[in-house]
Parts: C-alpha cells; structure tokens; sequence
C-alpha cells in the first residue's frame, strides 16, 4: 500500500533520516518505535511532503507521490494525524470537522462520516459547539483523529496519539485503531512512545534510531531482536 | 453646546471611524492569515486614491465604479506578489517579510511618482451635502461611511459562512491543519492577500469618496500609521476588531477634538492624536492583545 | 517544524538577494524622503552664534523687524560711499560664483528654473551690462555648479568643495529651506559669503550666521501683505488664522499674529493643525459660528486643497480668504474649478507683476538690472523655449546674482566682509522687487510679496497696489454662488 524507500531528508542542512525503509502493507497496522530525537515525526512529516525530501521514493499504491503536495495527497488517500493534533482552536469541534470534508471526494460522503466519528466517539457529539481549543487533551486527540477520518483516507499516519493522554483513554483510541482497520479498511501506520499499547495492537513493527531503521519485524517476535542498548530507551 | 452639534459629531465620527475601519481591516486581514504585516498597505491605499482619480478625469467614472476596479486590481496584484515573492517567505522571519512588503511599497511609490509625478492632485466628485442642523454632512462621505461597513459585513459573511472562507479561517489558525483538510494553502494564501490588497486599494477609493484632494504618491504613510495603530487596538488578525477599533477612533476624534479647541490648546488635532496613542497604551495594560483578539 | 513545505533556512539565495534589493531601494527611498524632511540644526557649533533656542526669541525678531521695515518706513536712500582700498595686486580675470543646486531630486523642478533664472542673470551682467565694474574695469562673471540632487548630505559636500576647491569668489544658495539650512554652517565657517535665494525659513538667519544673506522674503513676512490689502478693503476684520503645524507656517502664523497685534486687529480663531491632517471637519465646525471675515491659512500643497474642499462642502464663507502655495498652481484650479474663484495666495514675484526703474524712482530707491522684458527674453534664451514662463524661483535666483553684483561694485572689494557690509546697507530694486536686509541676520526686510488671486479662470495680481494689475476682489462670492457659477470679477 505505502512503500518508503531509501528515504533521506532532514532541516536546513542537518541531515536527520539517512535511507529509510518502510513497507505498509494493505490492511494493516504498522508501527514505528524509537527514543526521542530518532526522526520518526521527521519521517512522517517527509512522507506527507509537510517536509521535502531529499532523495529516496515514496510509493502510494504503486504510484510515485515523492513530490506531490500535501493537499493533493490527501485527496488520493493518505492523510496524517500530527504531532501536535494542530486543530483550528478557535472553530467549534464541528467547524472543524466540517472543514476536514473540504475535498470533493470526502465533501459527498459527510453525513455517513459524521455518523461513523459521532459513533466511535460519542463525547465530541456532545461537544460539537465548543471551541476545540478548550477541549481536554484526550478528547483534542480523538478531534484530531476524527478531523483526519472526514478526509475519507485510506491509510492514516499517526503521530503519537497517546501523548500527555491518560491511559483509559490511550485504550480506547488503540481500539478505534483497531475498528478502523477491520470494519473501515484503513491502514494505518503508527508511531508510539507507548511500547505495550502499540505492540499490542500492530500487525508489524520497525525500530528506528538515529534516522535508521534497526530492525524490523513481527510484533510478537520484535522485543527479542531490540539490541540491548535501545531497551532502557524504549521503555522495556 | 447645542444639541445639535452633539448629534452631528456623532455621524461624523461614525462616518469617519467606519473610513478608518475599512483602511485597517486589509492590515488585519494579512497578518490574520499569512502573519505578514503588510507595510505596502499604504502604498496600496495611494493606488486606490489614484485609480479613483484617474478613472475620474479620464473617463468620468464615479469613485463607486473605481471601486471595483480596484478590488480586482489589488485581488490580482495581492496573488502575484504572493506566488512571485511571499510565497517562499511564508514562515520565515518577520523581518524578511517585513522587508519584502517595505520593498514593494517603495516600489508602488516610485511607479506612482513616475507615473503621476509630485503633484497633489485632486478631483470634485459632489453628490450634495445633508444639513443636520446647522451642519453639513456630504452625501459622499456618508455612502463612504455604509459602504465601509457593507464591506466589513459582506467579508465577515464571506469568512464565517462560506467553504472557501472556512479554509481562509482554517489557514489563519493552523496552516498544517489546512493541508491535512485537503486544503490547498498557498491558493488560500494567494487569495487572503489578495483580499487584503484589494481592500487596501478599495479603501483607497473610499478615502477619496471622503476626501478627494491630496492625493500623491506619498499619500498612504499616514493611513499605514493610523491603521497599524488601529489594528492592534483591534487585536491583531480580526477584522471586526479592526472596524470597531476605527469606530472608536473616529468616535474618540469628534470628542476629543472639540475638547482640546474649547480648552485652547494650540494644536488640538495634534493632542487628540496623541490622545488616541494614549488610549491604545491604557487598552493594552488592560487587553494586551487588542479588543478582539483570543 | 516548519509550517510549510519550505524548509526553515531562512538565508537561502532567494532572500539574501531579496535584502539586498531591498537595502538598494531603500536607500533610493531614504534619499528621497531625506530631502524633503525639514532641517535639523546644525551639528557644529560656533563660538560666536547665538543659539535660537525659544519661540520667544523669534517672536521678538519678528516684532523687531516689522516694526522696523513695515510701520516705520526705511530711510529713502543709505549713503553707501565706496571705500577707497588700493586695488590689489593682481585682478582676476574672472569673478568665480559658486553654487550647489538641486537639479534632479524632489526639488528639482523649482532648482532648476531658479537655476535657469541665474543663468540668465549672469548672462544680463556679461553681455548686456558688460561685465562687474572693478577697479576701472570690467571683469566678467562665471559660475561654477554642481546638482546637489536635493540631498542634505550632497549639498553639503558640494558647498565644502567650492569654497577649498574651486576657491570661489562668492556662494549663491541652493533651493528649499532644508538644503540652505544644511549648507549655512559650512559657508560661516569658512566666512564666504552666501546669497541666499532659495530658503524662506526665518530659522537660516537666527544661528547667529553672518555670512548668509536673504533675497526673497522670509516666512514670517509671508502673509503681512494680505492683511494689509485685507485692511484696504475692510475695516477691523475679523480674522481665522489656521496653519499647519511646520517650521515654515508657524513662522508664517508668528509673523501674521505679531502684526495684527502690532494692528490691533482681532484674530478671533488662532489653531495649528497637523502635517498629516486628513481631515479638516472638526476646525471647520469650531469657525462656523464665529462669522469671521478673513480666513489666512498658512498651508501646503496637499492641506491646502483639502481645506479648500471642505470649506466648500460645509459652504463656511468667508470674504477674503488667503491661502499659502496650494492655490499658487494651476493644478488648484484643475482640481476646484469655478470653486477656486476669489481665494488669493502670495508669491513672491509673478510675470507682469515687475517692479520697474520708475517705480524705484517714485520710491527713491536705486534701480539695478534687467528689466522685465529683458529677463523674461534672456531666460527664454536660456531655456531654449520662446513661451516660457520663468516661475518667482527664476526670479529670485536672478536677483541674487543682480544684488551681488551692485554690492562688489559697490565695495569695489572681493572680500566676501567687505561685499557683506555693503550688503547690510545697500537699499536696491530689481525688477523682483526691493531688496534691503536686517544687518545682523541678513534677513530680507524689504522686499514684498505679492497677492495673486483667482478671477475668472486666471491668476490675477491685486496686490501691492504699485503693481496690481487687477482690483481685489472683496468679498469673494460665497461657496453657493460659485457652486452656482459665479466668479470674482473686480
Ligand atoms: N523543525 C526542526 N528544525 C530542525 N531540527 C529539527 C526540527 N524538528 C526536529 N528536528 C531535529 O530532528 C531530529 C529528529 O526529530 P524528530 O522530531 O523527527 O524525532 P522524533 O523521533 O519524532 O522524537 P520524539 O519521540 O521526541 O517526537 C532531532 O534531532 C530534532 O532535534
Ligand atoms: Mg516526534
């Protein structure tokens, strides 16, 4: 579905991915792991073209899209939940749903996707008049979640959706994953701090550190092949 | 003092504030969306002054047809100058941006100047005047004044109630969250500063419908001052809060002025002025980002 | 991260050249909005100045000299006796006048045709006149000049060049106030003596300078002259006095209140407004009730025709209503029509409003130069375009030369202090005008503005009654009248 390929890209003149490697396959939940600082929002963000790459392939679909613009990816599909949710905190929860059925492609299907988020997430129906920015940080993640779904994507790209958020609600964002796998088709890759939580809802899972990938592997069998100096980092 | 004095101050200065509004509100708008602060803004605003003069003398065309002339001119130099020079400022430091429109707004002045040359020009466009009382208010000023607030209202509609303006709002607040809505950002940007230059060089026009002597290429300094000062009165990126903080100016004008003539001041346009300095600072301490701002 | 899909370099190619573009042009720009910015005193000082600090040292000045030259009329004629120096040992076979002027720049215009009328000045004095008598002969004149661009900076370096440089014999001034301001200092220093034909500002001549000597009239005398044909036509007027708040129009306004004092007159509303002004309303409805007669306005360009606008909107008459430099030009009437009818403007000299060698002698006063004609035909020459029109800027650069040379002859010295001392006493008339200074600071106390008003379409002199060409007319139609198509006929 995503292929990345020997992708390298980084800031100004610092170099921060160096030939990374990533299959997503249809279907799937793929997650990346790594400390702090190992480039993963740096890869997600090159993969959406929020940061140009510098060379390297990205392969949606078996179409070439390295260089297409962010918005024009979203139209074909893939679409991200950032770092940082960047919600419009002035708008109401609806505002900003609304404005994530800004395509032509999302525009026709805006009931049944309302439908769909008001039903994996009861509390933003609840909340729809209120401004974004004074929603708790939780529920500012399912907003985010929810925004990224109005665009109708076929894979989504998650940014740690369980940072600063507490761990009943982390459970239950990780079953939405899930849902959305199963009954929505949506492939999703995920990066996480939260090791338990992403080993235990991927289907398969990459180490990055340093701007490359370590190793890569089945969820199952991937914490015996963490080389030692990366557990205590990555929490195990 | 006679009533009727008190009345007329009162159009007036709403006349006048809703003038000052609309010249702040093309400001707002650009540092609302792209975080540029414009400093062409009166350069612009000389243009519109001399779009209406010469569509005036040149081809008998009212200021109310300049206007729209206006409007598209300034929409399509806004999208230009976006695309050939802001577009790859966007995010960078003030200061760059601060000098590209510094740039521009030289360049604006020099073109009118070796267009039009030095001279203060002026045209008469009359309409009548309305007595109220013994005083007089021209029809023109005063369709300056409605149409300054049709405008304001016309673009508040525009910004809240429709898809394109969402994504204008949606830009201003969060340019990644737009390109994760699918949203185009730098189409959205083109046209935010495009609206704002067209509304500069539209109130332009609207000045002269005010006001239309003294135009020169120089003309735009004061009213880039005024607005700036008007804006951040406003809160910085609103467009209501521009207009109201022109209302308020333009109100604060017609009590100040009459206060410092009765009690012999020497320049009383002067102290009210530094008056209206004066009540930006005080609104700061209380408000320090403008009345409109979150 | 960054928020687009530019990376966060910020100096890339793109914006350093971007900067440097921009540095350019704003260098252009500064030069531009540095000439015409207003003077700033001088960073040197001198041992014998005497500082103009306060407001109440120029009100004094004023009162001074208008008591002196306008109510107590000068003495007919000044015993001027050449002095009898031993001629020195060498005559130069030419007299050196030297000259920065603003050619190009924001007062390029105005330089040049006050250039031009200096030019032609020096061709009256070599051809027609033959030469500046010395000594039993006569020696030629010639100018040395250089375009300041009506920069500061330039005329400053210009003026230092001609005195250690080209060793001039003598300065004419540059033009506008600011240039002349930045260039006085340099002059003193180096005691040469500086004509100074370009800057009205008062302010020149109170830094204690010795050296700089005024031609044309100074600010504070701008407006005397309307009062006086208001006089003529009204008794105890009621007068509005409105000016924007510059150096220049204070002086004018000084110089308007001290003399109504001096008159007893009333000037019942007495107001600056700012240099931006872009509004003249809230004045306009304090003057309405007050029902005044004369309304003098010391104003510019832009201010000028906005008041003169709005007073027409709000219909606020007035009988007599004198303006500073708006009305001056063509343009006012282009942009006002029949609504510019009646209001007057002072100038300092306009063609056809000559004084001539028998004015001078029904005045008593020595006459010296060209005649109108002679002028007019000379600078036509000069111009290269048998219609032209020399404007007062001509004019005054003329007299300058003009003054200069009967005061060399006069001296029958090219000792810059001796030429001045002549100059602090000589009384003439040129076909400008008169010319006589206040000895201490060389300010021209003679010479008189003229009042031009509009009728019937044209600019018209009524005023100083010796050479009007056409009666005041007062009261002016009123603003309902002209909008009804009434004119100022006399
Ligand atoms: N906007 C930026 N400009 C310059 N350097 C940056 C920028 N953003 C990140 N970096 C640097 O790039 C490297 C990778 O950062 P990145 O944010 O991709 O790491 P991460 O794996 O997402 O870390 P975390 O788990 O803390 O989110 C870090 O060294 C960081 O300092
Ligand atoms: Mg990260």
């Amino acid at each position: 579905m995503l292929s990345i390929k020997k992708l390298e890209s980084g800031y100004g003149s610092m170099q921060v991915l160096w030939g990374v490697d990533v299959e997503v396959g249809e279907r799937r939940i793929v997650s990346i792991l790594g400390p702090n600082g190992a480039g993963k929002t740096t890869l997600l963000n090159t993969v959406m073209g929020f940061i140009k790459p510098w060379s390297g392939r990205i392969l949606y679909q078996n179409i070439d899209i390295t260089k297409t613009p962010p918005h024009k990816k979203v139209e074909l599909g893939i679409n991200i939940v950032p770092e940082g949710r960047r919600l419009f905190p002035q708008m109401s929860v609806r505002e900003n749903l609304l404005l994530g059925a800004y395509n032509k492609r999302s525009r026709e299907k805006i009931e049944d996707t309302l439908e769909l988020i008001y039903n994996l997430f009861p509390i933003l129906k609840e909340r729809k008049d209120q401004p974004a920015g004074t929603l708790s940080g939780g529920e500012q993640q399912m907003l985010a979640i929810a925004r990224t779904l109005m665009t109708r994507p076929k894979i989504m790209l998650l940014d740690e959706p369980s940072q600063g958020i507490a761990p009943k609600v982390v459970d239950s964002i990780m079953n939405v994953l899930d849902r959305l796998r199963d009954e929505e088709k949506i492939t999703i890759l995920l990066v996480e701090q939260n090791i338990m939580a992403a080993l235990e809802h991927s289907d398969h899972v990459y180490i990055m550190d340093q701007g490359r990938i370590i190793v890569e592997g089945d969820a199952k069998e991937i914490v015996s092949k963490i080389p030692d100096y990366l557990r205590a980092f990555i929490g195990l | 003092m006679d009533p009727g004095l008190i009345i007329f101050l009162f159009l007036q200065g709403l006349v006048l504030g809703s003038i000052y509004g609309i010249v702040a509100v093309g400001l707002s708008l650009i540092f609302g969306i792209a975080r540029i602060i414009n400093l062409s803004h009166g350069a612009l605003i000389m243009w519109g002054a001399y779009t209406a003069l010469t569509f005036f003398v040149g081809y008998n065309l009212s200021p109310l047809g300049s206007l729209f002339i206006a409007i598209v001119v300034g929409l399509s130099l806004g999208a230009s100058i976006f695309y050939l020079v802001l577009r790859r400022l966007i995010g960078a430091h003030e200061l760059t941006t601060l000098l590209a429109t510094f740039a521009l707004s030289i360049f604006l002045e020099e073109i009118a100047r070796l267009n039009y040359g030095l001279d203060y020009r002026g045209f008469s466009w009359s309409l009548g005047v309305v007595k109220i009382f013994d005083y007089r208010l021209t029809y023109s000023s005063i369709l300056a004044g409605v149409i300054a607030l049709s405008t304001v209202i016309i673009l508040t509609l525009f910004l809240y109630k429709t898809r394109i303006g969402s994504a204008l709002r949606g830009v201003a607040q969060d340019p990644v969250g737009a390109y994760i809505c699918g949203i185009d950002v730098n189409k959205i940007y083109a046209l935010g500063i495009g609206i704002g230059f067209g509304l500069a060089m539209m109130s332009g026009v609207i000045i002269t419908m005010y006001n239309p002597t003294g135009i020169n290429p120089y003309l735009g300094a004061p009213y880039l001052l005024k607005s700036f000062v008007i804006v951040v009165l406003g809160g910085l990126g609103s467009i209501i809060g521009a207009y109201v903080g022109g209302i308020i100016f333009g109100l604060a004008e017609v009590v100040l002025f009459p206060l410092y003539d009765y009690l012999h001041f020497h320049s009383p346009m002067s102290m009210t002025l530094f008056t209206e300095f004066v009540i930006l600072l005080i609104l700061l301490l209380i408000r320090p980002y403008g009345l409109f701002r979150r | 991260m960054s928020s687009s899909q530019t990376s966060g370099k910020i100096f890339t190619p793109l914006t350093i050249t971007l900067i440097i573009i921009m540095l350019v042009i704003g260098f252009v720009g500064g030069y531009y909005a540095s000439a015409v910015s207003r003077p700033s005193a001088p960073a040197i000082t001198y041992t014998y100045s005497v500082p103009y600090t306060s407001v109440a040292t120029q009100t004094l000045y004023i009162e001074r000299t208008i008591y002196q030259t306008l109510l107590t009329s000068p003495p007919a004629t000044t015993p001027t006796t050449p002095k009898p120096t031993t001629p020195p040992p060498t005559l130069p076979s030419e007299i050196v006048i030297g000259m920065a002027v603003p050619l190009t720049g924001s007062q390029g215009e105005v330089g040049t045709a006050g250039f031009n009328g200096i030019k032609a000045a020096i061709k009256w004095v070599n051809e027609r006149y033959g030469g500046v008598h010395l000594f039993g002969k006569t020696i030629p004149l010639r100018l040395v000049y250089y375009d300041d661009e009506s920069s500061k900076d330039k005329v400053v370096q210009y003026t230092e060049r001609l005195i250690t440089v080209d060793k001039v014999h003598f300065l004419l001034s540059s033009y506008s106030s600011p240039l002349v301001f930045a260039q006085a200092p340099i002059a003193e220093k180096y005691n040469m003596l500086l004509i100074n034909w370009g800057g009205a500002s008062d302010l020149i001549h109170l830094q204690g300078y010795k050296m700089i000597v005024m031609v044309w009239t100074p600010a504070s005398l701008y407006m005397t002259q309307a009062i006086d044909a208001l006089l003529s036509v009204k008794k105890d007027p009621k007068i509005v006095l409105i000016y924007k708040d510059d150096e220049f129009n204070r002086m004018v306004a000084g110089g308007v209140r001290n003399y109504s004092k001096k008159l007893g007159l009333q000037i019942v509303y007495d107001k600056a407004y700012p240099t931006d002004i872009k509004d003249f309303t809230p004045y306009l409805t304090s003057i309405a009730p007050l029902k005044a007669d004369a309304l003098i306005v010391g104003s510019h360009f832009a201010d000028g025709q906005l008041l003169t606008r709005q007073l027409a909107d709000q219909e606020i008459d007035f009988g007599f209503i004198a303006m500073n430099i708006a009305p001056c030009y063509t343009d006012y009437y282009k942009a006002f029509g029949n609504l510019a009818e009646g209001i007057i403007c002072p100038s300092h000299w306009e063609v056809g409003a000559s004084y001539t060698p028998e004015i001078a002698s029904k005045l008593g006063v020595e006459w010296f130069g060209p005649t109108e004609e002679e002028f007019v035909a000379l600078y036509r020459e000069i111009v290269k375009d048998p219609t032209a029109r020399p404007p007062y800027h001509a004019a005054s650069g003329a007299a300058a030369v003009l003054i200069l040379v009967k005061a060399i002859e006069k001296a029958q010295s090219l000792d810059p202090m001796a030429v001045r001392k002549v100059l602090g006493e000589m009384h003439l008339i040129t076909f400008f005008g008169e010319y006589k200074i206040d000895p201490v600071t060389g300010i021209q106390i003679a010479h008189k503005m003229i009042l031009v008003q509009w009728q019937k379409g044209n600019l018209v002199v009524v005023w100083p009654p010796e050479v009007a060409k056409s009666k005041l007319v007062f009261p002016i139609p009123t603003w309902a009248e002209k909008k009804a198509g009434k004119q100022a006929t006399p």
